[in-house]
């Protein structure tokens, strides 16, 4: 008496039924919860102290300040009048006499755009 | 229905209900634990692996996008996961040992069934089931215990849906085979292996 694939099929079906499911030890949905909130606090601890959005908001505020600077009429205000310009020491670039070169300038150039990807590639490959 | 629920639940986790997950935990311990079992073969093992499961579907959960069911995500998961401990102890030895066994002689096996107590039935099918080699054990268990189609554990393991449709045919036969010689020792096999 040979089995037929239909007869096989069906068979299979109803003994892995039969089987059922098998069940891991009692506290394993506590183990796993436990672990759960490890991860969960760690990736809390990573947020970096200022986000994204307080970033942008310095940078806003910076703009935003040089903007006012030159836009600004400083020189009618009350009090800058009462200071005595002339007292004050003349600005001076202090980097004049730093001369660059070229391959000096590329350098700078590429270690900016090195520094630049860090956090995009960490951000790639760590996720 | 079931998908309403498990959104509404992987939803209050997005937002930090850590409990939410538990509750998800809890519903699919079983399943999840059942698949990793019949892979890696040793209930200790299979916790571990169960649990890093869980972990790494909480991790990566706002990557569920919702297309496919939740479950079926889960035993992805699983599924890689247990294959990655399989890979990493290097153990394949049941699949070998497997290919020996004839598939003949099928017949006589469900009649044989009957006879048995329920309680020790079940346990000799579970015991023919872990007997099975890893990949043939998960895939019976995805196909005829959880109902999902071919198309789903195609997904589930990234196997093409030929290859499941075969692996799915070897492993019926192979589980009559094992089950005969469980049940019915007395036959005499053809290449003497089991007598």
């Amino acid at each position: 008496m040979e089995d037929s694939p239909k007869e096989i099929e069906k068979l299979t079906q109803k003994w892995v039924k039969e089987a059922g499911i098998e069940q891991p030890s009692l506290d394993f949905v506590q183990k796993v919860m436990d672990a759960v909130d490890v991860s969960a606090s760690k990736s809390k601890a990573y947020r970096p102290l200022i986000s994204g959005r307080g970033w942008s908001l310095v940078a806003i505020l910076f703009i935003t300040s040089l903007v006012a600077v030159y836009l600004l009429p400083l020189g009618e205000s009350g009090y800058l009048k009462s200071i005595d310009w002339s007292n004050l020491p003349s600005i001076q670039n202090p980097f004049e006499a730093i001369k660059v070169s070229k391959p000096m300038l590329y350098a700078i150039g590429f270690l900016t755009l090195f520094l630049v990807q860090i956090p995009f590639l960490k951000r790639k490959f760590i996720n | 229905m079931q998908r309403t629920i498990d959104q509404d639940l992987i939803d209050k986790t997005l937002k930090g209900d850590t409990r939410a997950f538990g509750q998800l935990v809890e519903q699919y311990q079983g399943y999840v634990f059942t698949i990793i079992v019949r892979m890696v073969k040793v209930r200790e093992e299979a916790e571990e692996v169960a649990q890093d499961t869980f972990i790494k579907a909480f991790e990566s959960l706002s990557s569920f996008r919702g297309e496919s069911k939740f479950s079926s995500w889960l035993y992805s998961i699983a599924y890689r996961k247990a294959l990655d401990r399989l890979r990493k102890n290097k153990k394949y030895s049941a699949s070998e040992l497997l290919e020996d066994i004839t598939e003949g002689e099928a017949g006589y096996s469900q009649n044989a069934l009957h006879i048995l107590e329920d309680k020790e039935r079940k346990e000799q099918i579970q015991h023919c089931i872990m007997q099975l080699p890893e990949v043939d054990a998960a895939l019976i268990t995805l196909y005829y215990f959880e109902d999902q189609s071919v198309k789903e554990i195609a997904k589930i393991t990234e196997l093409t849906e030929d290859n499941i449709k075969v692996k799915l045919h070897r492993s019926r036969k192979k589980m009559f085979t094992l089950l005969q010689h469980l049940i019915l020792p007395e036959i005499p096999n053809t290449n003497g292996r089991f007598a």
